[in-house]
């Protein structure tokens, strides 16, 4: 389109109506702004469009500033640190954050049962960097194979989506398990079912980015509880649990990212690999075992704690107990190991001195979750409703945290879903 | 050819900030966004003056109710070189809508100097002005093409894809309007 005398004249009468509206403005105070307007389920909160919404905005901007700094003089006249971290939980299928004293409860995601696409959110794992969330949804389509994992902001903004289709032996199993790369830019995604499951490398916004290959004995079973699903530190390989064993293959395997040969890993004496956890620099690994389907050679001892050279080698037996044991985390100094067995968490010495000692009893999770200060969170459900419906394991659990320090372990929050796993950074 | 160049420019920057940014801001972080209001922000305000009229406050407060819709839509956005169209129709769109909601007539108070005139003829000074008054009197829609074609800068495949037509029909809509606006100011 070319422009005639007359379409020129008009073309600058109409650019100089439009350099009449040019105001100063500050972009980051706006663009703190228009973050902070993002509010609950995958929506938009409202922005003041109106200048009596910009009046009201101001207003309750100074209010909500006042109020920090009472909140902050408060805990400042307490002598009590400020908390820096966040946790993520589950409370009647919704998803809430909170800081790590449990103050500052917030509903992130409501679902809603009427709602054709969201159902209950059934686990939630922070980023690294603490900006974003991915959680597990439910989609509530009639399919009860049907999941979706979100990737949510911190403020509970939608940025993306990713659904997967259970088969269906893993529907009311292990479902699925999902972990962030230590860069955040990418998570692992695993559902193993032959037929429709798999591995999937999905990036910040649920794109999927490679479709992995599972090792072959891995793809031929059905997948068991728990299934589990954690990246190196340095984000070169993928541990993954899930499958029963047999005397070839213990349900545990080490995969590459560049592409090469997968490895199994093999319980001592046979059994099944659990779960996995790395330790901080990721040249060591723990795994928790239990010798269902499998051969035994001790009775006495079918739930064991190994710990085994990231590149291979013997694994040297830190723990054992007559039941099942998964890991649930490394210290981040590298200096315990939680693990879980029904009814009870321990924490025992990464190099196998001294006894475990008993964190909780009477307990029945296999959630625990290691702050940078290295206080132990973990989720207390009772153990009574450990075979209860789904309906009824909601908001029935508590987060509670051990301190170094000494003392009992002291509750967080309450109401909190029993089995979805909660997360903190 | 200035005044070409001065729609270039803006859409060679855009595919800069593009590649770099608009990633980091559609998975959250703020501070991407805050790069691309920095950027934008003017040229969206451009739009949305006249699309309202030359109604300034009611364009402020379409550009600020853009932004979160931006921020919400940003992970859709399929290709990040067209970023900078994509901000401009949201832009122009919201102040349509905040044209509807107010149901208000549209005083347009003209500013009578002339801002960016090339040129010192007084003669040249009063048809602009004549003219801005012209454009503030049309419909929103016809200001909305007005303002997406000379200040956003679109193409007629562009303006298509923004206002849901054919390229060609713009091109005969664009026709019709400057022939009515000569007709009305007496322009020949």
């Amino acid at each position: 389109m070319t422009e005639s005398g007359f379409e020129a004249r008009l073309a600058r009468a109409v650019r100089e109506m439009a350099e009449s509206g040019i105001r100063p403005f500050d972009p980051r105070a706006m663009a703190e702004a228009v973050v902070a307007t993002r509010r609950g389920p995958f929506g938009l909160g409202h922005w003041p469009a109106t200048r009596e919404g910009r009046r009201w905005f101001a207003f309750a901007a100074v209010a909500l500033l006042l109020a920090a700094l009472l909140g902050l003089a408060l805990a400042f006249l307490g002598s009590r640190p400020a908390e820096t971290g966040r946790l993520a939980f589950v409370r009647n299928g919704d998803l809430w954050v909170a800081n790590l004293d449990g103050t500052g409860a917030r509903l992130l995601v409501a679902h809603d049962p009427k709602d054709q696409t969201l159902g209950s959110c059934t686990g939630v794992q922070w980023s690294p960097d603490g900006s974003r969330l991915a959680a597990e949804f439910h989609v509530n389509d009639g399919d009860p194979r049907h999941r979706r994992i979100s990737v949510l902001s911190a403020e509970g903004a939608s940025l993306g989506s990713f659904d997967v289709e259970l088969g269906p032996a893993a529907v009311e199993g292990p479902g699925i398990a999902f972990a962030w790369a230590p860069d955040g830019n990418h998570l692992a995604v695993l559902a193993p079912q032959a037929s429709v499951g798999g591995l999937w490398l999905i990036d910040g916004q649920g794109r999927l980015e490679q479709d992995l290959t599972l090792p072959q004995p891995y793809r031929a079973a059905n997948p068991i509880y728990p299934l589990s699903i954690s990246w190196s530190p340095d984000g070169r390989l993928l541990a993954l649990t899930g499958c029963p064993c047999s005397s070839e293959n213990n349900g545990g395997w080490i995969l590459p990212m560049d592409g090469s040969e997968s490895r199994a890993i093999q319980v001592p004496g046979g059994g099944n690999v659990l779960s996995f956890a790395w330790n901080p620099d990721g040249t060591r690994l723990a795994f928790g075992s239990a010798n269902w389907n499998g051969p035994t050679q001790d009775p006495d001892t079918p739930g064991e704690l190994w710990v085994v050279g990231a590149s291979g080698g013997s694994a040297e037996r830190i723990a054992a107990r007559v039941e099942l044991i998964e890991v649930t985390g490394w210290s981040p100094d590298g200096k315990w190991i939680a693990f879980s067995e029904p009814g009870a968490i321990d924490v025992v010495r990464a190099d196998g001195t001294g006894t475990p000692v008993r964190v909780g009893a009477n307990t029945n999770t296999a959630a625990t979750r290691w702050s940078e200060d290295q206080r132990l969170f973990y989720l207390d459900v009772p153990q009574q409703q450990t075979a209860a419906t789904p309906s009824e394991l909601q908001a029935i659990a508590s987060i509670k945290v051990l301190d170094p320090a000494g003392g009992d372990p002291r509750v967080v929050l309450d109401g909190v879903d029993a089995y979805p796993a909660f997360d903190l950074h | 050819v200035a005044e070409h160049l001065f729609g270039m420019e803006d859409t060679l920057a855009a595919d800069d900030i593009a590649s770099v940014v608009v990633a980091r801001a559609a998975s959250g972080d703020v501070r991407a966004l805050e790069q691309i209001i920095a950027r934008y922000h003017d040229d969206m305000t451009r739009v949305c003056v006249v699309v309202c009229g030359g109604d300034a406050d009611l364009a402020q407060d379409a550009v600020q109710s853009a932004w979160p819709i931006v921020w919400r839509k940003l992970g859709t956005l399929r290709e990040s070189r067209r970023l900078r169209p994509w901000l401009l129709t949201i832009a122009a769109n919201e102040a349509r809508q905040q044209l509807r909601q107010r149901r208000r007539r549209v005083v347009v108070e003209l500013d009578v100097g002339v801002t960016r005139s090339s040129r010192d003829d007084p003669a040249d000074s009063i048809r602009s002005v004549d003219l801005r008054a012209a454009v503030g009197r049309l419909e929103p829609d016809d200001r909305t093409l007005l303002a997406l074609r000379y200040v956003a800068g679109f193409d007629s495949a562009e303006l298509g894809r923004a206002l849901g037509m054919s390229p060609s029909g713009v091109r005969s809509r664009l026709e019709r309007l400057t022939a009515r606006l000569r007709r009305e100011l007496d322009d020949d």
